[in-house]
Order: structure tokens, then C-alpha cells, then sequence
């Protein structure tokens, strides 16, 4: 019992109090919690296609070909917004992955995690584009180029960020992991980037990837931001859609914990994970 | 709080002396290692001596995942960790003298290293002492920061024994690029002040980090 | 024409990967609504009252 009290009550994290009404929200607030909304993830996915779908239009079809690298520049118009949205999702799970650890709020987790999850996609696309660029302009798949490897060891602490999660039988606990791992990987990226210039530039200049020259054409520019706004669309729309389902499951684990459970009764499949982590009643011990 | 660190630091190295993992196990599968790199890229002499600083370091960085391993092992039997957490040590204590301990035992590996990838390999490591020293001192701070940090996951992971290096390895790439370029400049008898101020600042962006997310960590 | 060997396939890529993902999440929403009737459904039965023995 001295034990128990010793340490103060836990906040309760996976339970943040349900607001009571929109009281004092912000408009900005407001708009985010229409976004994170059912019928905000559907019309947000519904931009995110028609944009995508206008976007592919204008860049195959609508733009004019790159006058020195041809055809093949098109691929321009998928890689660049491609990376853009892979260190967006970078960034994002940096910040909330602090943001969790500072507040204790649940929902800081479960951005933290969507971001992580689209930042696998986009970043395991940036590469692969890169590399289909790369094959026809510089004649190789891939070059130690810093930025490129940047980019692959942000994936691996993607992979990394993804793996601790599941491992700890507690989720909180897990949450907290993989928040520490998106922090150190925050700090690690820019080291990594600084350390693979410094070696290139030791051998031979480092080869520097214009993909959009300073002087790139009206029409250019506007197709690149039309796919980059498409790109973002996307990635709100998969980031929101997955919060859902994160928020989802852990309503469904809450409602397991607090419900009696009848002797006798075998429990649907998730709660064989759930009873391990449950909270011991206190006092559980003087009743007999 | 340095007490604190240094008590935990001699409780892991009298550990490690009386169990002698790191000699009976972690040292044998690093001169392995060695052995098999220099086989599997043949007799060239001036070829092996070229790729030696990476071998050497890329043996390290293995080597000190086994050694975190075996660290937070001791910790999880009969619940130590937490005995040490409910004591009244900070936290970041922990991470320090975890961090200490393992850099000591990574240095006394690497003076072994060092000294058959001499004979095996034919480095001239005469030709810079100090710079060499220096290096090897820098890069195994850093590393067995991170070792510290990220080894609380390996007690975790027994099932899943490839999270530890997978969270290990990306962070230690910084590490890898700058005390490999330094090895093979200072052995080529050129000067690495660049490099190891990198180094240094590494180290000290991974112990801050460590102080101050180890407490997330091993907090329940 | 140009050179579309390399395009085509990036495109593609592009299309699978967005559709994959997309297709993922779906599932997964499903699955989770899935998860919360079966849990509901628990529940009720767990409310109604035992049949006394006779």
C-alpha cells in the first residue's frame, strides 16, 4: 500500500477528459477538429484524390517537356513534392513525439504515429523515385549523395520509430518509446546530413540536386505546386484517417478495461493483451 | 549526481569482471569478425590496409550492440532496473554510469582491436598516437551514449533481438562516417581537428539527449 | 515522344503506393468498427440479467 501512495496518481493519460462542448476552442481549433471529424476525413479525401488526379493531367500531359532532360523530368513533379511531404512527416512526429512526452496527452501520440506511418510511405517513395531519376540522368540508381542518404536513414528511424511501438506489453509505454526514438532521430538526421557532406567533400564535390533550377519555367513552377498542395492533401487525409483508427482502438481497449468482466466469459480476442496491462484495483488485496 | 553515475559505473564494470562476458564472448566474435572481413576481401595488402578504419569501426558498432545487450540483460533479471529506479538515483544517473561503464569496457575492446588489426592488416599506427587516441575516445563516448539510451529496449525485445540494432545503427551513422574518415586520415598522418570537433559534438548532443529522455524511458 | 520508360513506372509507383495506403487504412477502419460491435454486442449479453435456478 505505502508503495502505491508513495508515488503521485498517474495522470490519466489514455483518458484525456472529453471536452464538455467546444467551449473556449480557438477557430483554429475548430477547424482542426472539423478535419479530424468523419465527414472531414471524407471530403479531405476527396480533395486529396481530385487534386491528385488534376495533378497527374497537367504534369504528363499539360506541361511542356524539360527542355534538357526531356520526358524524363516529369518524374520532377512526383519526387519533389514526395520528399517534401516525408520530412513534413518528419517534422510533425518530432514535434508531437515532444509534445507527448511534455503533456502526457494521448492524441500528441496519435499524430506522432500517423505522421510516422505516411512518413514510411512518402519517404519509401521519395527514394524510389530518386532512383528512377537518378537511373536516365546520372546513370546510376543511387549516389552517396548527403541528401540521399539523409533520406534513407530517415526511413530507417522510421522503421525503428514503428518497431519500438509494439514492443513493451504496456502501450503507454510503448507510446513513450517510440516518442524518445522520433526525438533522438530528430537530433540524429541533421549530424547524419552534416557528416556525409563533409565525407563527400573531402573526395570529390558533392554532387548537388537541383531538381527545380532557379529559373524554372512559369508553367513548371505551377505544376510543381499544384502536385506539392496535391501531395499535402494526401498526406492530411491518410495522417486524419489514422488518428481515427488509432482513437478507435484505444476507445475499444478503454471500454474492455471498464467493463466487469463475468467469470467464465472468454473475452474477444484483443483483450488477452488488455488484462496484462490493466491497472490493479488498489486495495485489491485487503477484501479478501 | 556524479557520485551517483560513478557508483553505477563501478557496479557494472565489477560485474563485468567477475563474469567476463565482454572477454569470453564479445571479444572472441569481434577478432571473428576481423578474421572474416579480412578473408572474404582476400590477401591484397594495400587493399586491406585502405578498407582497415572501416572494418575496424563497423567490428566496434557490432561489438558494442552485443556489449549493451549483455549490459541490460544483468538488468533485467530478479527486476535490478528496478530496484534501481526505486531508488532515490535520478534517472539520468543511470543513463550516465550505463554510458560510463560501457565506454570502458568498448575501450579496452578497441585496444585489442586496434592492436590485431595492426599485425593482421599492417596499419602503421605509429604514425599518429595521440590522434588515433583521441578518436577512438570520442567515437566510444557517443556510442555507448546511444548504447545506454536505446539498450533499456533490449530487455524488451528478447523476442525481437533485431530492434536493438536497428535503432542503434541509424543513430551511430554519424559516428561511423566521422571516426572511419578520421582513423584513415590519421593513420595517413594528416590532421583531423575538423573531425573530431564533429565527434565531440555528437557526444555532446547524445548525452544531453540521453539525460534528458532516459527518464521517459524507465518511467512506468 | 520522349523518353517515358523511366516516367511510366514512377507514375505507377506513385498510384500503387497511394492505393495501398489508402486501401490499408480502410481495412483497418473496418476492422477497429468491427472490434467495437463485437465489444457492444459483449456487453449487452453481459447486462442481461442471470436466469435464477428454479
Amino acid at each position: 500500500m505505502a508503495t502505491i501512495a508513495r508515488r503521485p496518481a498517474p495522470q490519466p493519460r489514455a483518458h484525456p477528459a472529453r471536452p464538455s462542448g467546444a467551449r473556449n476552442r480557438s477557430r483554429g481549433a475548430r477547424l482542426l477538429g472539423a478535419l479530424c471529424g468523419s465527414r472531414g476525413i471524407f471530403w479531405q479525401g476527396v480533395a486529396a484524390a481530385v487534386a491528385l488526379g488534376a495533378s497527374a493531367v497537367v504534369s504528363l500531359l499539360v506541361v511542356p517537356a524539360d527542355a534538357a532532360q526531356g520526358d524524363v523530368q516529369r518524374l520532377m513533379y512526383v519526387h519533389v513534392p514526395a520528399a517534401w511531404t516525408a520530412y513534413l512527416s518528419f517534422a510533425v512526429v518530432a514535434f508531437a513525439s515532444a509534445a507527448y512526452l511534455r503533456t502526457g496527452r494521448v492524441h500528441w501520440d496519435r499524430l506522432a504515429v500517423a505522421a510516422a506511418e505516411a512518413g514510411v510511405l512518402f519517404t519509401g517513395l521519395t527514394i524510389a523515385l530518386g532512383s528512377l531519376w537518378g537511373r536516365p540522368i546520372w546513370g546510376a540508381w543511387w549516389t552517396w549523395d548527403p541528401r540521399l542518404t539523409t533520406t534513407l536513414v530517415l526511413l530507417l528511424v522510421y522503421a525503428g520509430y514503428l518497431a519500438v511501438r509494439g514492443l513493451p506489453d504496456n502501450p503507454d509505454r510503448g507510446a513513450r518509446w517510440s516518442a524518445v526514438v522520433g526525438l533522438v532521430g530528430f537530433l540524429d538526421v541533421p549530424v547524419v546530413h552534416l557528416s556525409v557532406v563533409w565525407w563527400r567533400g573531402l573526395h570529390q564535390p558533392a554532387t548537388v540536386l537541383r531538381p527545380g533550377t532557379p529559373t524554372m519555367a512559369g508553367s513548371m513552377l505551377a505544376a510543381l505546386l499544384l502536385a506539392v498542395l496535391a501531395f499535402t492533401l494526401l498526406w492530411a487525409y491518410l495522417v486524419a484517417a489514422r488518428m481515427r483508427t488509432e482513437r478507435a482502438a484505444q476507445r475499444t481497449r478503454r471500454e474492455l478495461l471498464s467493463a466487469p468482466v463475468r467469470r467464465g466469459v472468454q473475452p474477444v480476442a484483443p483483450v488477452a493483451d488488455l488484462v496484462a496491462t490493466a491497472p490493479t484495483p488498489q486495495g485489491a488485496g485487503s477484501h479478501g | 549526481m556524479t557520485g551517483e553515475a560513478l557508483a553505477l559505473a563501478a557496479k557494472d564494470l565489477r560485474l563485468e569482471l567477475r563474469g567476463r562476458h565482454a572477454v569470453s564472448t564479445v571479444l572472441p566474435f569481434a577478432v571473428t569478425l576481423l578474421v572474416a572481413l579480412g578473408l572474404a576481401l582476400g590477401p591484397d595488402r594495400p587493399l586491406l590496409r585502405q578498407v582497415a578504419p572501416g572494418l575496424l569501426w563497423i567490428t566496434v558498432l557490432f561489438a558494442a550492440v552485443l556489449a549493451t545487450r549483455r549490459s541490460y540483460e544483468l538488468e533485467g533479471e530478479d527486476g535490478a532496473l528496478e530496484g534501481l529506479l526505486l531508488s532515490p538515483a535520478d534517472p539520468a544517473a543511470i543513463f550516465l554510469g550505463k554510458a560510463a561503464a560501457l565506454s570502458v569496457q568498448l575501450l579496452a575492446l578497441e585496444v585489442v582491436l586496434v592492436t590485431v588489426m595492426a599485425l593482421l592488416f599492417g596499419l602503421p599506427l605509429a604514425a599518429a598516437p595521440v590522434a588515433l587516441a583521441l578518436v577512438c575516445l570520442l567515437a566510444t563516448v557517443g556510442l555507448a551514449a546511444i548504447g545506454s539510451l536505446f539498450g533499456v529496449v533490449a530487455q524488451a525485445a528478447r523476442t525481437r533481438e533485431g530492434v536493438l540494432p536497428l535503432l542503434v545503427l541509424p543513430a551511430a551513422i554519424p559516428l561511423l562516417v566521422d571516426a572511419v574518415r578520421a582513423t584513415s586520415l590519421a593513420l595517413e598522418g594528416r590532421d583531423v581537428t575538423g573531425w573530431l570537433g564533429l565527434l565531440l559534438s555528437f557526444d555532446v548532443v547524445a548525452l544531453a539527449a540521453g539525460t534528458l529522455l532516459y527518464g521517459y524511458l524507465v518511467e512506468d | 515522344m520522349g523518353d517515358w520508360s523511366y516516367v511510366a513506372p514512377g507514375y505507377a509507383l506513385t498510384a500503387v503506393a497511394f492505393a495501398a495506403a489508402v486501401l490499408r487504412l480502410h481495412r483497418r477502419t473496418r476492422a477497429d468498427r468491427a472490434a467495437a460491435a463485437r465489444l457492444a454486442a459483449l456487453r449487452r449479453s453481459r447486462r442481461t440479467p442471470p436466469v435464477p435456478p428454479p
